[in-house]
Parts: structure tokens; C-alpha cells; sequence
């Protein structure tokens, strides 16, 4: 199975792609579905992916079998994609969908980006990976990294990390004096002063089981 | 010991420029905030420099809205000003004005009437080009905010000031300023040695700072973080001064002339201590009798 995100309609949304032949029995299908269960317990996108020649009335019903027991597990089967095994535009009610190359999965490189001057107001700084700052980070800056954030001097910006729905992402700031700082979406603006403990401190900033923000002050 | 340090670091500046040849340095005085000090500054910063002997050149930028020429006070003999040369109507031998005291200094008039879109990158490039071929310095006088204007006087300079006041507002529009030099001026484009920045702190008033009203010199920096080449005190003598159509460093015996007389020493490489930075302790008879 291979998780990506792909923009459909304007919203994102994550599916998994679940490639079956002509001997995919309904077994080894429901295992399958059971796995991806228990691995991520929020999906609910399906796509039916072909591996061989299949006789189109027996995949027709293959897929409905597929459908129903999709069902019982929450998961939707959203369309089928379109190789060189099917084609047509609707297969048991299910579109036949071309991707276009750009959004087939790719593995993502993961670059850590270092900066070694201040970063200024205004200015955004993306990266695809982790980012390191080894200077301040002024008001109305903006670090965003799909990665962690490491930011060794003064921190008075805006931090997102994790973008892209990275959990596990963390946030690292030599001195706490942050206007908002995020990860994986959730998000939080610092309006009322700190507690002494955090305010222009070394803390680590990261997303605890229950996706709340924690601030915890790092021992230096 | 952050005087001494930089001191030093300043000699070993000099020692390897007199090995080089001399081209001319394009400077922009710039903040982003508006009414900081700039066209005071640019005026008093120039003058300065064309009293140590450099040919200076000093250039308003600020075009619809010029009073550079007000302040060094040539306004009745603008003949032709910047965008006149620009389109063409007028050589830059015609436009330029020297200055009425001193005579390695040249002003570029900005226009009055015409548009901003006049002005781009290739023909602002054109004549600062040309001017750098006359002068050892060509003094950019920025307008306000981070427009069109502003964006021209600093897209071509090699080291820039950046005038700001001690409260928070100024302070982060000179960050904004700060993070524009770093990523849109030609050298950030072309990827070429970054741009030298230095810190003026104007209107200054040591009694404020102390009672925690204005930021302090140490408060900028840290905010900044780019070495501070002056500070000039608030006084009414730069009103006075503008009022006469001459730049304040004119002014010689004043706090804010000698405070300017420092800044273009401390840019030419000497070692000067702050003035002008500590609140005075009122004597006896200053407290019974009222006084400043």
C-alpha cells in the first residue's frame, strides 16, 4: 500500500491505493484492509489500482464485493485508476480516473535547509525537510518546513513545522519569544506573556498523543 | 569594549582598501518608517563627505514629493531634475546643481510633477553608472515605505544606512527595510558580496531612554543586530537648520552637527567614541534655576 495526498476538486484529501489481479481473493483482501485499520486509524479514501488483464464483468463485480466489504471498515472506494489493464469511464459505478504524472506518488527527498543570517521581517522561508537557523528570527518572519525546525538564536517569528500533516515533526528554539508556532496544522498564537520558565528560554516544541501543543523548557 | 573591538576591526578595513583601487560607493540612506531623518541625514551625511575632499553626489529619490533640494537649499535653481534625465530631455551635466559652500558637492534634484513609472531599474542603473565614473560617492535619498521609489534607491547601493528612531514601530519597519537590502537590491540578485549595512539612531533623547519610554541603544541592536554608526541627538536645531535651506552639520558648534561630524568620521574608518548618548546630570544650580 502507498499513502500520498493528491488535490482533487480543490480539497485535499489522503488515499490509499490498493492494487489487486485477477486472483485477489476476498481474504486477502479483507486482511488488507484490517492492516490499514490498525496503521491509520482516520483514512477513509480507497483507490482500486489493477495489476493484470481482468474479464470486465468479473472485476465489475470483484470491485462491488471490494465496495461492500470497504464499507464495513469506514473506507470509501473513491475511483479506479486508469492503466493499461482498465479503461473506460465507469467501472460498478466506480469512475475510471486518469492521474496526471505529477501526482504519482513520488518518494520526497528530505533537504535540511540552513540559514546562516538573521531571517527578516517579512520575508517567508519554505523548505520541503528540516530547517536550521543558526541566527534570529525577526518579528513577521516566517519559517515553514514540511520537516523540524531548529533555530539556535532569538526566536520572535512565525513557526509552522510539520506542513503537510507531519506529526512527529518538533520544533527547536534557543531563545522562546515566538508570535505563533504550528505543527501539522494545529497552531496556536502566543498573545499573552510567558511564563518565565518559557519566555526567552531554550524550549522544544512538539504534539503529544492527544495533538496538543506541548512547550516543554530544554535542560542547557 | 564593543568600541574597542570595532575599532580594530575597522583598521584592518582600511589597510586592505588602500590596496585596492578606489571605485565609487553607491550609498543608500533609507528606514522604511517615514519622518525618521533621512533627507536630513542624506543632506548632512553628504555634505560631510564633500568637506573631507570626495566628490560627492546626492540624489533625491523621492519623486511627486521632493524636498531634498529644500533642505540643502538650491530649490530656485532646479533647472532639470532626475526624470528629465532619465527620459532623455536633459544631459546629467544640465540637471546636476553644485552646492552653493562647497564645491565637491552635486545635487540631482527629483521631479515634481512627473510619475514614479518613469523610473526602472535599466535607466536608474544608466545614470548611477554614469555618475560613478565623476564621483567617489553617489548618496541615494530614499522616500518612505517599500514602493517603486524606495525600491530604486536601493536596488544599485553597495552599502546602505539604515536611519531609525528609538520606538518600536521604526524598529520594525527598519527590519522590513533591513530583510529587502538582504533579498531584492541587485547584489542580493546577483549573488554577489551582500550589502554593508550601519545603524543611525536619530532623535535621540538619553532622559526618555532612561525612564524606559525609548528604546535604548543596546534595546536596537539587539533587535537589529547591525553595528550602529551614530547617534544623533533630538534637537531644534535641525528644524532651524531646514528652515535656512542648509544641511544641520552647517550648523557647526551645535550637538547635531558634531553628532553628523562623527558618523562621516566613523564611515571613513576613524575611531570615534559615542556622544550625545547619556542623559546630563543637571548641577545644582541647573535644578534650582530651570534650565536645559
Amino acid at each position: 500500500m502507498i499513502a500520498t495526498s493528491i488535490k482533487l476538486n480543490s480539497a485535499t484529501f489522503d488515499y490509499y491505493i490498493l492494487r489487486i489481479n485477477s486472483n485477489s481473493s476476498l481474504q486477502e483482501i479483507q486482511s488488507k484492509l484490517i492492516t490499514l485499520r490498525e496503521f491509520d486509524k482516520t483514512s477513509r479514501h480507497l483507490v482500486i489500482e489493477c495489476d493484470s488483464q481482468l474479464d470486465l464483468t468479473s472485476f465489475s463485480q470483484q470491485i462491488q464485493q471490494i465496495d461492500a466489504l470497504a464499507m464495513q471498515y469506514g473506507l470509501e472506494i473513491n475511483f479506479i485508476l486508469a492503466n493499461q489493464f482498465t479503461r473506460g469511464g465507469i467501472i460498478a459505478g466506480k469512475p475510471v480516473i486518469d492521474l496526471p504524472s505529477t501526482l504519482k506518488p513520488q518518494v520526497i527527498l528530505n533537504q535540511t535547509l540552513l540559514i546562516d543570517e538573521p531571517v527578516r521581517s517579512g520575508i517567508m522561508v519554505k523548505n520541503d525537510g528540516d530547517v536550521i537557523v543558526t541566527s534570529l528570527v525577526s518579528h513577521n518572519a516566517e519559517i515553514i518546513a514540511t520537516g523540524n525546525i531548529h533555530i539556535y538564536g532569538d526566536c520572535r517569528g512565525r513557526v509552522i513545522a510539520g506542513n503537510g500533516g507531519n506529526k512527529k515533526a518538533k520544533i527547536f528554539i534557543g531563545r522562546f519569544n515566538a508570535e505563533l508556532i504550528s505543527i501539522a496544522g494545529v497552531y496556536r498564537v502566543i498573545e499573552d506573556k510567558l511564563p518565565d520558565s518559557l519566555h526567552n528560554k531554550a524550549v522544544q516544541i512538539f504534539l503529544d498523543d492527544k495533538e496538543r501543543l506541548n512547550i516543554m523548557p530544554l535542560a542547557i | 569594549m564593543k568600541q574597542k573591538i570595532r575599532g580594530q576591526m575597522q583598521l584592518k578595513h582600511t589597510i586592505v582598501g588602500a590596496n585596492m583601487a578606489k571605485e565609487a560607493k553607491v550609498i543608500v540612506v533609507t528606514s522604511g518608517k517615514g519622518g525618521v531623518g533621512k533627507t536630513t541625514t542624506s543632506a548632512s551625511f553628504a555634505t560631510g563627505l564633500a568637506n573631507r575632499g570626495f566628490k560627492t553626489v546626492v540624489i533625491d529619490f523621492d519623486i511627486g514629493l521632493r524636498n531634498l533640494d529644500l533642505i540643502m537649499g538650491c530649490e530656485r535653481r532646479v533647472v532639470y531634475d532626475f526624470v528629465n534625465v532619465i527620459c532623455g530631455e536633459a544631459t546629467l551635466h544640465q540637471a546636476l546643481i553644485k552646492d552653493k559652500n562647497c564645491d565637491n558637492l552635486y545635487i540631482l534634484a527629483a521631479s515634481q510633477t512627473k510619475d514614479k513609472d518613469a523610473l526602472s531599474e535599466e535607466n536608474v542603473g544608466r545614470i548611477i553608472a554614469e555618475l560613478k565614473k565623476t564621483f567617489d560617492y553617489v548618496v541615494c535619498d530614499s522616500p518612505a515605505g517599500i514602493e517603486k521609489g524606495a525600491f530604486m534607491a536601493l536596488y544599485f547601493a553597495d552599502e546602505a544606512l539604515i536611519v531609525t528612531n528609538p520606538e518600536v514601530s521604526s524598529v520594525r519597519d527598519s527590519d522590513r527595510i533591513l530583510g529587502i537590502l538582504a533579498s531584492k537590491s541587485q547584489r542580493a540578485v546577483e549573488g554577489r558580496e551582500k550589502i554593508k549595512e550601519h545603524m543611525i539612531i536619530t532623535r535621540y533623547n538619553p532622559e526618555r531612554v532612561e525612564s524606559g519610554e525609548m528604546l535604548s541603544i543596546e534595546d536596537i541592536q539587539d533587535i537589529l543586530r547591525i553595528p550602529v554608526l551614530g547617534v544623533t541627538p533630538e534637537s531644534q536645531d535641525v528644524l532651524q537648520a531646514s528652515n535656512t535651506g542648509t544641511p544641520v552639520i552647517n550648523l557647526v558648534g551645535t550637538n547635531v552637527a558634531e553628532a553628523y561630524a562623527d558618523i562621516v568620521a566613523r564611515f571613513l574608518g576613524e575611531d570615534k567614541p559615542m556622544r550625545f548618548t547619556v542623559a546630563e546630570k543637571k548641577g545644582f544650580l541647573k535644578r534650582m534655576f530651570g534650565g536645559k
